[in-house]
C-alpha cells in the first residue's frame, strides 16, 4: 500500500501542491485528474524522488517511510513510475537493459519491437508509452504511478494497455494520471482524485464521469 | 596448453586467448627501432621491454588478453575485414599498429602509467582505441601516426586521483576522420595536432563527458593545413551527465553508480560517432 500523508510539493520555493493525502491499496485503480499545469506530474516525480522537487509530509510504502530514500531504493521497494515522455538514452541497448532490470524473461513480442534498438531512442510517442507499460509488467511493482499512459495511443492500443493494467492490478495498486476520458471507456477507477489550484478532491468513479461530462468547471 | 599455430614461446605473464585466427609473432629489436617515432624517453624505456609482434593474416576475429609488465606490441592487420581485439593490462606499453586494406583493429587498453600508440591506418581501414586511464597520479598517453581511414579513440578517464594527459599528433592524408571521445572522472587534458597533407577532406571531432561536478577537462586541438585544396572541419564539445537519464535509470531500480556507468558507456558507444 502507498500512503501520502499531508504531502506538499514545491520547486524552487514555489509551492505546487499542498496537503495531499491518499491511500492506494493493492488491487485498486486510482485516477488522478486535473487541468494542465495543476501539478499532477509534479506529484508523481516528487513521489519517485526527483531531486528538484522538495516534498514535505510523508510517503509511506508498505508501512515504511520512503521519502528520504534515493529514487533507485524506492524503485527496488516496489514503486514504479511510467513516464509521460520517457527520456531517450542512445547507445544503451534496450534488450540488454530489460534483461538487467527484469525479474522475469522478456516476452518475444517485446523483443521483436526493441531488437537492436537503443533505450527509447527513435520510437514513436505511442510505442514509448507501450514500452513503459511493458517495463512495468516486467518489474511487477507494488505500486505503479503512470503519467498519462493513454496520450499518443490509438483506441486499440488504449484498450490493450487497459487490459494489461487490469490484469496487473491483482498484484499492484495504480495511480493513473490522465486528463482525457479515453481510459474511462476501458478502465473503471475505484477512486478519482482531482487536483485544482494545488488542492485535492477525492471521489469515486462518478467523479471521473462528472469530469468527463462537465470538465473541471465548478471545482474551484 | 595452447594448440595454436603461433611461432611464439609463451611466457608465464601472458594469458592469451585466441579464437579462429592465425598469428605470427617475432621479436626483432631492430624492427622496433625502425618503426617507432617516439621521444628519447620512450626509446630509453623500450630497452627494458620485451617486444611482441602479431600479424593477422586471414579474415576473422582475434581476441587476445595480454597481462604482463611493460611490453611493446606490434599489431599488423592486413586481412580483409579482419577484426583484431586486443586487451592489454600493462602499466606501460608501446603499441605499434598497422591497419591496411579493409582491416579493422580494436585495441582495449587499461593502464596507469605511460603509454604510446603509433599507428598507420590505410584508406578504408579502421582503427579503434579503447583506453582506460586509471592512474591516481598521472597517466600519459601519446598517440602518433598516419591516418587515411577512420581513427576512433575512446578514453575513459576513471582515475579517482589526479591527472591524465592525452597527446595526439596525426598526419591526416585526406578523406580521413579522427574522433576522440572521453569520459572524465577528475582531470583530463587533451592536446591534439592534425597535420593535413594531400588533398581531401579531413575531420576531427572531440567530445567529452564530465562525470561529476569536480570533473575538469582541457582540450587544446590544433590543425596544420599544408595544401590549399584541402577541406578540414573540427568540432569539440563538453557535456555533463544527463540528470534526466540518470533519474530514469534509477526509477528502474538501478543504483546511481550503475546508472552513471551505463550513461558514460552509452556516450562512448553512441552511433553518432563517425
Amino acid at each position: 500500500m502507498l500512503e501520502l500523508k499531508n504531502v506538499s510539493v514545491s520547486i524552487k520555493n514555489k509551492v505546487l501542491l499542498e496537503n495531499i493525502s491518499m491511500k492506494i491499496k493493492k488491487g485498486e485503480i486510482h485516477f488522478l485528474m486535473g487541468p494542465n499545469g495543476s501539478g499532477k506530474s509534479s506529484l508523481a516525480m516528487a513521489i519517485a524522488g526527483k531531486k528538484e522537487y522538495l516534498l514535505k509530509g510523508e510517503v509511506i510504502l508498505e508501512n515504511e517511510k520512503i521519502n528520504n530514500l534515493p529514487p533507485d531504493e524506492r524503485a527496488r521497494k516496489g514503486l514504479f513510475i511510467g513516464f509521460q515522455n520517457p527520456v531517450e538514452i542512445p547507445g544503451v541497448n534496450y534488450e540488454t537493459f530489460l534483461n538487467k532490470i527484469s525479474k522475469k524473461p522478456v516476452e518475444k513480442t517485446i523483443l521483436k519491437i526493441i531488437k537492436n534498438r537503443s533505450l527509447n531512442e527513435g520510437f514513436s510517442g505511442g510505442e514509448k508509452k507501450k514500452l513503459e507499460i511493458a517495463q512495468m509488467t516486467l518489474l511487477n511493482p507494488k505500486i505503479a504511478i503512470l503519467d498519462e499512459p493513454d496520450s499518443g495511443l490509438d483506441v486499440d492500443s488504449i484498450k490493450k494497455i487497459s487490459t494489461i493494467i487490469s490484469k496487473q492490478s491483482k498484484n499492484t495498486g495504480f495511480l493513473i494520471i490522465t486528463h482525457y476520458d479515453k481510459l474511462l471507456k476501458f478502465l473503471k477507477p475505484d477512486f478519482t482524485h482531482v487536483i485544482i489550484n494545488g488542492k485535492i478532491k477525492t471521489g469515486g468513479y462518478e467523479l471521473a464521469k462528472k469530469i468527463q461530462e462537465k470538465g473541471f468547471k465548478g471545482f474551484d | 596448453m595452447f594448440d595454436s599455430p603461433f611461432h611464439y614461446k609463451y611466457t608465464r605473464e601472458d594469458k592469451i586467448k585466441i579464437s579462429k585466427q592465425r598469428l605470427i609473432q617475432t621479436t626483432k629489436l631492430s624492427q622496433t627501432k625502425k618503426t617507432l617515432k617516439t621521444t628519447d624517453k620512450i626509446i630509453k624505456l623500450q630497452k627494458k621491454l620485451k617486444q611482441k609482434k602479431f600479424l593477422v593474416e586471414k579474415p576473422g576475429e582475434v581476441n587476445l588478453n595480454l597481462i604482463g609488465g611493460a611490453v611493446t606490441y606490434f599489431v599488423e592487420a592486413s586481412g580483409f575485414n579482419t577484426v583484431f581485439k586486443m586487451k592489454t593490462l600493462n602499466a606501460s606499453s608501446l603499441i605499434e599498429i598497422n591497419c591496411t586494406k579493409k582491416s579493422s583493429v580494436n585495441i582495449n587498453q587499461q593502464f596507469s602509467g605511460f603509454s604510446s600508440v603509433n599507428f598507420n591506418v590505410e584508406k578504408n581501414a579502421e582503427l579503434e582505441l579503447n583506453i582506460q586511464l586509471k592512474s591516481k597520479q598521472q597517466a600519459l598517453l601519446n598517440i602518433t601516426g598516419v591516418n587515411k581511414g577512420v581513427l576512433k579513440i575512446f578514453i575513459s578517464n576513471l582515475a579517482a586521483g589526479s591527472h591524465s594527459d592525452v597527446l595526439f599528433n596525426v598526419e591526416n592524408h585526406g578523406f580521413a576522420s579522427v574522433s576522440l571521445k572521453s569520459v572524465v572522472f577528475k582531470t583530463l587534458s587533451v592536446k591534439g595536432v592534425d597535420n593535413l597533407k594531400g588533398s581531401g577532406v579531413g575531420e576531427t571531432t572531440i567530445k567529452t563527458l564530465l562525470l561529476n561536478a569536480s570533473s575538469n577537462v582541457n582540450i587544446l586541438p590544433s590543425a596544420s593545413i599544408q595544401n590549399s585544396s584541402q577541406y578540414y572541419s573540427h568540432s569539440a564539445s563538453v557535456e555533463k551527465i544527463n540528470d534526466e537519464q540518470l533519474f530514469y535509470l534509477q526509477t528502474r531500480t538501478l543504483k546511481k553508480k550503475e546508472a552513471e556507468k551505463i550513461i558514460w558507456q552509452s556516450f562512448l558507444k553512441k552511433s553518432e560517432i563517425k
